[in-house]
C-alpha cells in the first residue's frame, strides 16, 4: 500500500500509540481511584473460585442493601503456603483464608495478625473438606485407602508442603491413617508406611489446584486432594475419575483472619461485616454448592457428591496444630524422611494418642465420636 | 576405478532428482527444525483460545480481571519505555562523555539486571523496600509503601528492562564522533542545543529500537512481577500473571485467551522493529567515506 | 581579527605536544601551520578554537583573551577533517545551523545559505542527504557552513586529507577564492607541503609542539633557517664549507656569498644547502650558467614526468655530503632539471658530467665534535650522558679518551672504554674510542691540540682525592685547553638557563658564538653578567657587551643582560642564590690573568662549593680581529 509506505514507519507508530492509549484511558476511570471502598482478601488456591463467582458478588449485594455503597474486591489466589509468604513479606492483605492454621499461626508470630481469630464462630473456621483420593476411572489400581498407596508402582500426584497448605493435611490424613488404625499406634510402622508412600510420589503440585491440573492432564495414578476439587469436578462433569474415601482421614479446616496492621480504623466495620458473612446461611450454601462442607453440618445435605466418610479426624485428634506440626509434619516427615535423620527421637507426636476406633474397622460409619457428615 | 567424492555423490543424486535443489533442501530442513520449537507451540495457543468457539474466546477475554490484566500490561510497558528512553538516554550520555574513578564497575553494574534471573531481581526489590525490607522498615511507619502497589511493578520493570535501553542508545552515542559535537559548539551551539538538535535526532533509530525491546520486554515480564506485585487480580495482576494464575486455577480458555492476545501484541512489536532495522541501516550507509 | 598565541603549553601526561609557543596571525591573512603528524598543530588549532585548554599561556582574538572562553562564544568557523557534517540534516540545513542558533529567521537563513551554495558552487544541492553527496563536494559545504554565520576567524583543520589529486587542487583554488573575497582570517593545518605552499601567505613550520620557522613560502623554502626545515620542505644536498671573508669554500670551489647573508666570522664552518633544481649538469664546464662546483659521474637519472632527476657522484668535495631527506650518501648530488628526450640520453650513466651551482644557501654547522674524557667513575657516566645529548641534538661526533698512568691501569681504563662504548651503543650513539699511556693531563691537552674537537668534556668531582683520576686534571685541563672544557660535577639534568660571567674584556666574539651553539643545543636561555668594579660603568664596555648579546640573539637564543656593581665572587654567588643557574661559564683566560683565584685549592674550594656544571672557555688568545678595542 503505497499510502501506509508513506507514513511508514513513524506514522504507523503514531497511530499505534494513539490506539493503546485510547485504551488505556478506562483504566484510569476504572480502577485506580482508592475512594471505592475495597477489600484486600487473599485466599488458598482451591477458594477462588467459590469466593470470585458466590461469596463476593453477594456479600457486594448484600453491602449495596444495606448501605447503598460499591464495594471493590482485590483478591489474589494461589497456594496457601505462597500466600502467607506474600503476605509475610508485605502484601497488603486485609483478609485471608488460609488452608491451615499453621500458616495463620506463623504469620502471628510474625506480628502481622493481632486479632485473635479463634474467637471467631467456628474457632474461625470458615468451612471444611476432608482429604481423599481420585483415581483413573474403574480404579484399575484397586486403590482403597492410604495403605495402597504405599504398594509399589503406585504413582502419587501429591500437593507440594513447600506451597500447598493441602499438602500437610495430606501428610496428616496419611500418617494419622497409618498410626491410628493400629491398636496400640504404632509410630514406626507408621512412619515406614509414609516413608514408602512418599518415595511413591511422581509428582508435587504447587498448590491443590495445581495437582488436580496435572492429574486431569494424565499424569499418576492417584491423587491426594481436597474432596472440594472432586465434588466440584464431577458435579460438572468434568471428569470421569472416581473418588475414593480412605477409611481414615482428615478434615482440613480452614480458617480466615484479619490483618489489624493493614485495616485503616475507618475500614473496620466494613471488613468485620465481611468475616460475619462468611458464617452466615447465605454463605456457607454458596459453600456447599462449590463443593465445600459447610461448619453448620445441617447445610451439607444440599450437595448429594458429598462422600461418606467412615472416621474422619480433625486436627484436635492428632493433637491440636502446634503438636501435629512439630510432632508429625516437622519430626518424622522433614527429619526422618525427607532428611532420613535418624537421630531425631521421638513417637511422633509430643501428646499421647489413642487409637480411633472405626480407623482400622471398615464401614462402620455408627462407630464415631467425632462430629460427622 | 573412480574416486567417489561427496561432490560427485551430490551432484549424481541431483541429477537424479531433478528440480531438488540443495538449497531447497536446506530450507527445509530448517523449517522442520523450527516448526515444533516455535510455530507448534504457538499455534497450540491459538487453537486452544479459540477451541471452544469465538463467542466463547470473546468471553474469557472481555471479563474485568482479563481486561484490567491487559490494560495494565499495557500501561506499564508504556511507562517503562518512556521513563527508561529518559534514563538510558541520559545514562549512555554521562558514560561517554564523562571519566570518573569505578566507572567500569559501574558500567557493569548497570547491566547487570540482564545477567540475573528476573526473579532475583523482584526478591531483592522486595527485601528492600518491602515491609520488613532494609529500607522499607523505616518507610512502612511512615505511610510509604512502594512494593506490592502498580508503582512497585513499575519499579520492577524499569530495573528489568534498563539494559535493554541502554544498550540500544549507548553503542549508537559512542560511536557519534565526538566531532560531531564539537562541530556544534563551534557554530555556537551550547552543551543542551547540541543535544537537541545534534545528538538526539542522531539517536533516533536506536531510541525507537531501545523503546520496542523494553515495551516487548515490559509485557512479557514475569519473575520480578510475580514477586514484587503480590498478584492481586485488579489491582497489581499483569497479563502474564493473570495467564499463569488462570492457568494454575484451571481455567485453560481465560489463561490461552490472553496469552494469545499478548502473542499478537509481541509479534506486532517486533515486526515493527524489524522493519525499523533495515530501514536505518539502509540509511547509515555511505556515510562513512570520508573518515580519515 | 589578529590572533595572538603567546606561550601556548599542552602536554598530555608527560608528553609535551605543544611547547612555548608564540605566534601571531595577522588580520586577513591565511597562515598555514605546516607539521608531521604529532607536532602539534591539530592541537593548536583546537585551543585556538576554544575545543581544548591549554595548560598554560594566552590566546588573544582581537585583543580580547579568550583563554578562557568557549567555543560556542569565541565566534569561530570550524572544518574538520571528516567534516561532521550532520547526516540527519540535508545539506542546507547543515549550512544554516549556525544561522539557526542564531535564531535568524527562516527566510533570511535560506537566503544565505543559497548564497553560499553558490559561492561555493554547488547550488541545487540543498536538499541532499550527506550521505548523497561527494567527498568533495561534502568537504565545500563543511566550509559554507562554518562560514554561514561570518565568524570572524576560520580554522581548518586538515581539510584536504581524504581527497584525491585533482579534488585537492580544486578545492585549493576555491578555498582561496572564498578566503581573499571574504577577507578572513584564517589558520589552516596540514601536513601537505603542497596546501601550505599554493595557499598560505605565511607558513609556521612545526616540531614537536615548537615552531621551527616563520615566514612566506619563498622565505621558508629558499631560506630555512635550520636543517631540518630544509629537509622538511624538499630534497636539499648539503655540503660542508668555510666562510672566507665574503665567500664561501666549498672543496677547491669559492661561491660568493649573497649581502643579506647573516655574517659569519672567516673560518667559520658552515653548511651549504643547495635544492636539487638549483643545481645544473652539463656535459662540460664551460656549458655551465652558473658557477662550476665540481665534476662527476652521473649515477642514475630518473624521469619524473615534469623532470629528471640526475644523481651525481662528485669529485673533489671534502667532508661529508648529505644527499636529501637526510640519507647520507658521501660524495652524490641530486639535481633536478627539465630536459628534452635527446638531452636525457646524452646525460646517460656513466657519463662525466660537470654540476653548476645558481644559488645556495648556508647555515651555521651546528654539529658538535665532543671529545670525553672517561674513567670508570660514576661522574664519568654522568658527563657521558651529556655528551650523547648534546651529540644527537647537534648531530655531531663523540670521541672517548681513556689514559693510562701506568700499565697497572691498563686494563682497567680499556675495560671503562669498552663499558663507556657499549653504554652508548645502547642509546644508538655511536662513539671513537682512544686509548692513550701517560699522564692524564698531558694526553688530553695533546689530544686537543689536534684541532678535531670543539668540546673537552669531563665528569669529575670537586673534592680532591687522590684516587680519582681525572679530578686534578680537569682543571689543569681547562686553564690550559685550546677549545672549550666542560665540567660537570653532578648527573646533569636539563642545562636550561646558563649564567655567563663577564668583566667585559675577556669574551671574544667567536666564544660568544660557541656559547650560543651550546645553548640552542641545550635548548637553554643564557644571562650574561657584567660585575662592574666601580660605581660607573665603563660605556665602552657596556657596549661591546650588548653587542656580544646580540650574537647570542642572532643565533636565536634568548639572552639576558644584568649588570650588577661590587666584587665578582660575591656578587657571582649571590645571582646564583636569587637565580637558579644550570651552568656556569667562565672565562680561562680571565681566571689566568686575573688571579681571581688566588691558587688551585681555593678554585677547587669555590667550584666544589657551587657543585654546579661548568663551562671554561678557551685559554688561546682571542684572534686578533676579535679583540675587543678596551683590551688593545
Amino acid at each position: 500500500m503505497p499510502l501506509l509506505a508513506k507514513f511508514y514507519p513513524w506514522g504507523l507508530l503514531l497511530l499505534l500509540l494513539v490506539l493503546l492509549i485510547a485504551y488505556l484511558l478506562p483504566l484510569f476511570a476504572f480502577g485506580l481511584p482508592a475512594h471505592r471502598p475495597s477489600i484486600v482478601l487473599y485466599g488458598f488456591s482451591i477458594l477462588e473460585e467459590p469466593i470470585t463467582e458466590g461469596i463476593l458478588p453477594a456479600f457486594q449485594r448484600s453491602w449495596k442493601q444495606k448501605t447503598g455503597q460499591e464495594v471493590e474486591f482485590y483478591t489474589s489466589f494461589g497456594g496457601s503456603g505462597t500466600i502467607a509468604n506474600l503476605i509475610r513479606f508485605g502484601a497488603p492483605a486485609e483478609v485471608a483464608i488460609f488452608s491451615h492454621n499453621w500458616d495463620a499461626d506463623k504469620l502471628k508470630q510474625a506480628g502481622l495478625i493481632q486479632t485473635d481469630w479463634t474467637q471467631f464462630p467456628h474457632h474461625g473456621v470458615v468451612n471444611r473438606t476432608p482429604i481423599v483420593l481420585v483415581v483413573r476411572p474403574g480404579n484399575p489400581k484397586r486403590i482403597h485407602n492410604f495403605d495402597d498407596l504405599t504398594q509399589l508402582g503406585v504413582r502419587i500426584i501429591h500437593p507440594d508442603p513447600q506451597t500447598s497448605g493441602a499438602a500437610y493435611w495430606s501428610i496428616l490424613a496419611e500418617y494419622g491413617a497409618f498410626l491410628l488404625s493400629r491398636n496400640p499406634p504404632d509410630p514406626i510402622d507408621a512412619q515406614d508406611k509414609l516413608s514408602r508412600l512418599w518415595r511413591n510420589i511422581a509428582i508435587f503440585g504447587s498448590s491443590a489446584s495445581a495437582s488436580w491440573r496435572q492429574f486431569d492432564i494424565g499424569f499418576g495414578d492417584v491423587l491426594v486432594t481436597y474432596e472440594q476439587q472432586a465434588v466440584r469436578n464431577f458435579g460438572r462433569g468434568l471428569s470421569a475419575d472416581e473418588i475414593v474415601a480412605p477409611t481414615c482421614t482428615v478434615y482440613a479446616e480452614h480458617p480466615a483472619v484479619m490483618f489489624d496492621r493493614n485495616i485503616p480504623q475507618a475500614k473496620r466495620p466494613l471488613i468485620s461485616a465481611f468475616l460475619e458473612f462468611l458464617w452466615t446461611d447465605e454463605a456457607q450454601r454458596i459453600f456447599v454448592k462449590f463443593g465445600f462442607r459447610s461448619v453448620s453440618t445441617e447445610l451439607n445435605g444440599a450437595n448429594p457428591h458429598f462422600l461418606h466418610l467412615s472416621s474422619p479426624l480433625t486436627i484436635a485428634d492428632l493433637g491440636g496444630w502446634p503438636n501435629a506440626y512439630h510432632g508429625i509434619i516437622e519430626d518424622v516427615w522433614e527429619k526422618k524422611i525427607i532428611e532420613k535423620d535418624e537421630t531425631v527421637v521421638g513417637t511422633g507426636l509430643r501428646s499421647g494418642l489413642h487409637p480411633v476406633p472405626g480407623c482400622e474397622a471398615r464401614g462402620d460409619p455408627a462407630n464415631s465420636r467425632r462430629p460427622d457428615s | 576405478m573412480e574416486l567417489i567424492n561427496a561432490q560427485n555423490l551430490m551432484a549424481s543424486f541431483r541429477r537424479k532428482v531433478p528440480g531438488l535443489s540443495w538449497r531447497g533442501l536446506v530450507m527445509a530442513g530448517l523449517f522442520l527444525a523450527l516448526f515444533p520449537l516455535l510455530l507448534m507451540p504457538i499455534g497450540a495457543i491459538f487453537i486452544f483460545a479459540t477451541r471452544d468457539g469465538l463467542s466463547r474466546f470473546l468471553n474469557a477475554l472481555s471479563g474485568a480481571a482479563a481486561q484490567f490484566a491487559l490494560r495494565l500490561s499495557l500501561l506499564i510497558a508504556l511507562l517503562t519505555s518512556i521513563l527508561n528512553s529518559a534514563l538510558g538516554t541520559l545514562t549512555a550520555y554521562v558514560l561517554s562523555k564523562y571519566r570518573f574513578p569505578a566507572k567500569r564497575a559501574v558500567e557493569i553494574l548497570i547491566n547487570l539486571p540482564v545477567a540475573i534471573p528476573t526473579v532475583i531481581v523482584g526478591t531483592s526489590l522486595l527485601l528492600l523496600w518491602g515491609p520488613l525490607g532494609l529500607v522499607g522498615k523505616y518507610l512502612d511507619p511512615l505511610g510509604i509503601r512502594p512494593m506490592f502497589t502498580m508503582g512497585g511493578v513499575l519499579l520492577a520493570h524499569l530495573f528489568v528492562t534498563f539494559p535493554y535501553m541502554l544498550g540500544s542508545v549507548k553503542p549508537v552515542l559512542e560511536e557519534l564522533e565526538v566531532t560531531y559535537e564539537e562541530a556544534a559548539y563551534t557554530m555556537g551551539a551550547g552543551r543542551l542545543g547540541t543535544f537537541w538538535y545534534v545528538i538526539l535526532p542522531s539517536l533516533r533509530g536506536a531510541l525507537l529500537t531501545g523503546t520496542l525491546l523494553t515495551f516487548a520486554h515490559s509485557l512479557g515480564e514475569f519473575g520480578a512481577t510475580v514477586m514484587v506485585s503480590g498478584n492481586l487480580r485488579l489491582r497489581t495482576q499483569t497479563a502474564p500473571l493473570y495467564i499463569f494464575s488462570q492457568f494454575e486455577a484451571g481455567n485453560v480458555e481465560a489463561a490461552n485467551a490472553v496469552a494469545a492476545v499478548l502473542a499478537v501484541l509481541s509479534f506486532t512489536i517486533f515486526f515493527v522493529l524489524l522493519r525499523v532495522r533495515e530501514g536505518r541501516s539502509t540509511q547509515r550507509g555511505a556515510v562513512d567515506v570520508n573518515r580519515s | 581579527m589578529s590572533i595572538v598565541l603567546k606561550d601556548l603549553c599542552k602536554s598530555y601526561g608527560d608528553q609535551a605536544i605543544v611547547d612555548h609557543l608564540t605566534l601571531e596571525v595577522k588580520t586577513g591573512e591565511l597562515f598555514v601551520l605546516l607539521g608531521e603528524s604529532g607536532s602539534g598543530k591539530t592541537s593548536i588549532l583546537r585551543m585556538i578554537a576554544g575545543l581544548v585548554m591549554p595548560d598554560e599561556g594566552v590566546i588573544l582574538l582581537e585583543g580580547e583573551a579568550v583563554t578562557d572562553v568557549p567555543p560556542q562564544q569565541r565566534n569561530i568557523g570550524f572544518v574538520f577533517q571528516n567534516y561532521s557534517l550532520f547526516r540527519h540534516m540535508t545539506v542546507a540545513e547543515n549550512i544554516a545551523f549556525g544561522l539557526k542558533i542564531r535564531q535568524v529567521p527562516r527566510k533570511v537563513r535560506e537566503a544565505h545559505v543559497e548564497r553560499l551554495l553558490e559561492m561555493i558552487g554547488l547550488v541545487g544541492l540543498g536538499d541532499r542527504y550527506p550521505s548523497r553527496i561527494s567527498g568533495g563536494q561534502q568537504q565545500r559545504i563543511a566550509l559554507a557552513r562554518a562560514l554561514a554565520y561570518q565568524p570572524k576567524v576560520l580554522l581548518l583543520d586538515e581539510p584536504f586529507g581524504a581527497l584525491d589529486l585533482k579534488s585537492r587542487v580544486q578545492l585549493r583554488e576555491n578555498l582561496k577564492n572564498v578566503q581573499r573575497q571574504l577577507k578572513i582570517t584564517t589558520v589552516l593545518v596540514t601536513h601537505d607541503q603542497g596546501d601550505a605552499f599554493e595557499l598560505g601567505d605565511r607558513i609556521g613550520i612545526l616540531e614537536r609542539g615548537r615552531l621551527l620557522s616563520l615566514g612566506s613560502p619563498s622565505e621558508v623554502y629558499r631560506r630555512p633557517r635550520t636543517r631540518y626545515v630544509a629537509q622538511f620542505l624538499g630534497e636539499v644536498n648539503l655540503l660542508e664549507g668555510i666562510v672566507k671573508d665574503d665567500t664561501v669554500q666549498v672543496g677547491e670551489v669559492s661561491l660568493a656569498l649573497r649581502e643579506e647573508t647573516v655574517p659569519h666570522e672567516t673560518g667559520a664552518r658552515v653548511q651549504v644547502l643547495i635544492r636539487p633544481e638549483q643545481l645544473e649538469v652539463a656535459t662540460v664546464p664551460e656549458l655551465l650558467r652558473g658557477t662550476f662546483l665540481a665534476k662527476g659521474d652521473v649515477q642514475s637519472l630518473l624521469f619524473a614526468g615534469a623532470s629528471y632527476r640526475v644523481g651525481i657522484r662528485v669529485r673533489g668535495l671534502a667532508g661529508s655530503v648529505t644527499g636529501p631527506a637526510g640519507r647520507t650518501e658521501s660524495s652524490v648530488l641530486f639535481a633536478q632539471i627539465g630536459l628534452g628526450t635527446d638531452q636525457a640520453a646524452a646525460l646517460a650513466p656513466p657519463r662525466e658530467v660537470a654540476v653548476g651551482v645558481s644559488a645556495f644557501h648556508i647555515l651555521p654547522y651546528p654539529a658538535l665534535r665532543i671529545l670525553v674524557a672517561v674513567d670508570r667513575s660514576k661522574e664519568a657516566k654522568d658527563a657521558l650522558q651529556l655528551a650523547v645529548t648534546l651529540s644527537k641534538t647537534t648531530q655531531g661526533h663523540l670521541t672517548l679518551l681513556g689514559v693510562a698512568d701506568h700499565y697497572l691501569d691498563e686494563i682497567r681504563t680499556k675495560q671503562g672504554l669498552i663499558q663507556a662504548k657499549k653504554a652508548l651503543a645502547e642509546e644508538s650513539q655511536e662513539a671513537e674510542t682512544l686509548y692513550r699511556r701517560g699522564r692524564p693531563t698531558e694526553e688530553i691537552l695533546k689530544e686537543t691540540n689536534k684541532s678535531r674537537y670543539d668540546l673537552v668534556l669531563f665528569g669529575t668531582r670537586w673534592r680532591p682525592s687522590p684516587r680519582r683520576l681525572l679530578n686534578a686534571p680537569a682543571f689543569e685541563v681547562a686553564l690550559n685547553s685550546p677549545i672549550p672544557t666542560l665540567i660537570t660535577p653532578v648527573p646533569a639534568g636539563r642545562l636550561q638557563k646558563v649564567l655567563v660571567l663577564s668583566s667585559g674584556e675577556e669574551i671574544c666574539r667567536s666564544e660568544m658564538r660557541f656559547i650560543g651553539r651550546l645553548s640552542r643545543a641545550l635548548e637553554a636561555d643564557v644571562t650574561l653578567l657584567y660585575v662592574q668594579p666601580g660605581p660607573d660603568p665603563r660605556e665602552s664596555v657596556l657596549d661591546y657587551l650588548q653587542e656580544l648579546l646580540q650574537v647570542l640573539r642572532n643565533q636565536g637564543t634568548r639572552a639576558e643582560f644584568h649588570v650588577r656593581s661590587g666584587q665578582q665572587i660575591p656578587t657571582l654567588l649571590n645571582e646564583l642564590r636569587e637565580q637558579n643557574y644550570d651552568l656556569l661559564v667562565f672565562s680561562a683566560r680571565r681566571m689566568k690573568r686575573q688571579k681571581t683565584f688566588p691558587d688551585r685549592s681555593s678554585a677547587d674550594r669555590f667550584f666544589s662549593h657551587l657543585n654546579r656544571p661548568v663551562l671554561v672557555l678557551n685559554a688561546g688568545e682571542c684572534p686578533e680581529s676579535e679583540e675587543p678595542a678596551s683590551i688593545r
